[in-house]
């Protein structure tokens, strides 16, 4: 089956942040589209005005077509977001997250975030089709070990979108070296 | 899809006007929604939805649970009762998530009496004796914890309290046999929630074909409330037991506040008791009401009685998951069916500590006056047989908390 991912917004904002989307460029824009679904490119565009990284996500064309929601899918995919959520309302938070990961499941894509409790789920969904589960770490982990980044640049990257606000899951926390990206 | 989204908008009252307003498109494209010449996409769905208060499920799939349940109230008052709503449509929504995924909960014998309105005090009373026996909330230290957890563990009825605005609603209830669950605002004092959790269960039990329904109070408006009221009445407050105690602590404020503190009632539950028990008339429930809690309380000689008292006075202030629901999230967690945020979201958690639970070894977490009226003249006025030609629903028409 051929590779294919599926970026979720806070992914894509930690690299635009710091003006280094072109390390996702390297690592995927050679893959087979889609490489983000709708409802990630709509909370990016909804936000340019609130956030810079935002417009440069946009401005990037290597991301491709986002992948819609096909209207047989809805009811399934709407699920997947009621899953996502805390059930104290109706859903609204972390569509990009659930959706890609609905997606990802039917295309066998690895899925790229950020989030911790959709990170966490989605390595259960891994047994059911979903291609795989990454965070920021990894892949520059990755990209470490493509020799794509030293792990003096990786670490530089990871610490610079911690300066400028982005957070990690809590599995990193206080162990960010450059022997931390040792492959 | 069209048809249903124009059913529901007009059953919610918008306009497609509004609705065309609140998704940024023209009138015209409403009307080809609803005509099916054009199509929605995902984000225009959760639009329509929000807009509509409806989940959805009940566009997608009209025939579902989240199809029967009605539309939020969007104006005046009724608003305050909107995140109650919500509340109880995301619950079922995750229902539907975990039923779907093949997650239910075990089979219960729900053979419990047929409810017949058109005679709701007998219907009541049956249904009250019925649930006596197969719940057996007697004697306990908490009576309200004892008849939640039978109601969940005997006939599968799911009980959630949690704390609302203090002017929202004190109890609502999904009665939809498919997923049933009430719901206890916390916000209230812990007698007066036992009554809100009986009379949210007489709704559920009665079956009257309201997927949905939020009591703001529980005042006997129509016979649906009364039926309720009665039930929860003769459920908490068995006429037996009222007749033994008044006999043995006497007809005076101790006798009052015994039957208080062991069925952990309400003293404006008691008084309606009493009315609808015939004990007292409409004259003698005014003076009672007009006594007040503090009346009774300044009337009592036992301090140790006062003190028990009090203790039914205080604000719940807890928050109780639905233990079936519970489970089943927990269980959709392991099958990879939900994330950890609706466990997170039942147990006033964040979803990282119960990731840290449930797998400890992958993702740690670094994360009173005037009582001016005398209780004593006022239970020995009147006899049981006080007011035997009043109708039974001038007996259960007030409010009993």
């Amino acid at each position: 089956m051929t590779r294919r991912v599926l970026h979720d917004a806070v992914s894509l904002k930690h690299f635009a942040i710091v003006d280094r989307l072109d390390v996702l460029k390297e690592r995927h824009g050679h893959l087979e589209e889609p490489r983000w679904c709708d409802q990630v490119y709509e909370e990016i565009k909804d936000g340019v005005g609130l956030a810079i990284e935002n417009a440069k996500i946009l401005s990037v064309t290597w991301l491709g077509t986002p992948e819609p929601i096909a209207i047989e899918d809805m009811a399934a995919a709407y699920r997947y977001h009621v899953a996502l959520n805390e059930g104290r309302e109706p859903p609204t938070m972390h569509k990009g997250e659930a959706y890609s990961i609905f997606i990802g499941q039917k295309i066998g894509a690895i899925f790229y975030t950020d989030d911790g409790t959709a990170y966490d789920w989605a390595l259960a969904k891994v047994r059911s089709g979903l291609g795989g589960v990454r965070d920021t770490i990894e892949v520059l982990r990755e990209a470490v070990s493509m020799g794509e980044l030293s792990k003096t640049e990786a670490c530089d990257l990871v610490l610079g979108m911690q300066k400028k606000g982005r957070d990690f899951r809590h599995v990193h926390d206080g162990k960010i070296t450059p022997a931390y990206f040792d492959p | 899809m069209g048809s249903r989204i124009r059913e529901l908008r007009e059953a919610a009252d918008i306009s497609g006007e509004q609705l065309a307003v609140e998704l940024g498109v023209d009138g015209t494209a409403v009307s080809k929604i609803e005509h099916g010449k054009r199509s929605v996409k995902a984000s225009e769905l959760a639009t329509i939805a929000r807009t509509l208060g409806v989940s959805p499920l009940a566009i997608l799939e009209p025939d579902s649970l989240l199809g029967r349940l009605p539309v939020a109230a969007r104006s005046g008052s009724d608003m305050l009762d909107e995140a109650v709503h919500n509340r109880l449509q995301a619950l079922a929504e995750l229902h539907s998530v975990l039923a779907d995924a093949g997650i239910t909960d075990p089979e219960f014998d729900c053979a419990w009496p047929e409810v017949d309105l058109s005679r709701w005090l007998a219907s009541a009373q049956e249904l009250a004796e019925w649930c006596a026996q197969r719940l057996q909330p007697a004697d306990t230290i908490d009576r309200f914890e004892a008849l939640a957890e039978a109601m969940e563990s005997k006939l599968g009825i799911d009980v959630l309290v949690e704390p609302a605005d203090s002017d929202s609603a004190m109890g609502a209830a999904i009665t939809d046999p498919e997923f049933p669950i009430v719901f206890v605002n916390s916000r209230q004092i812990r007698a007066r929630a036992m009554f809100t959790l009986a009379h949210e269960l007489g709704h559920v039990l009665s079956r009257d074909g309201v997927a949905l329904r939020i009591d703001r109070d529980l005042a006997g408006t129509d016979e649906r409330e009364r039926f309720a009221n009665a039930f929860a009445a003769e459920l908490l407050m068995p006429k037996s037991v009222i007749e033994d105690m008044l006999r043995d602590k006497g007809r005076n404020a101790e006798g009052l506040a015994a039957i208080m503190v062991r069925l952990q009632v309400s003293f404006e539950s008691l008084v309606y008791r009493l009315h609808n028990l015939r004990y007292i008339d409409a004259h003698g429930r005014d003076q009672f009401k007009s006594l007040g809690f503090g009346g009774l309380l300044a009337d009592l000689t036992d301090d140790a009685l006062r003190g028990e008292l009090l203790k039914l006075r205080t604000e719940m202030d807890t928050t109780r998951p639905p233990q079936l629901l519970l489970n089943r999230l927990l269980r959709g967690y392991f099958e990879g069916v939900v994330s950890a945020r609706p466990i997170a979201g039942l147990l006033n958690a964040t979803p990282e500590e119960v990731i840290a639970i449930l797998k400890p070894d992958q993702e740690a977490a670094s994360v009173p006056d005037s009582g001016r009226v005398q209780v004593e003249p006022l239970i020995q006025f009147n006899a049981p047989t006080a007011s035997p030609n009043l109708a039974p629903e001038e007996l259960f028409a007030g409010s009993p908390v």
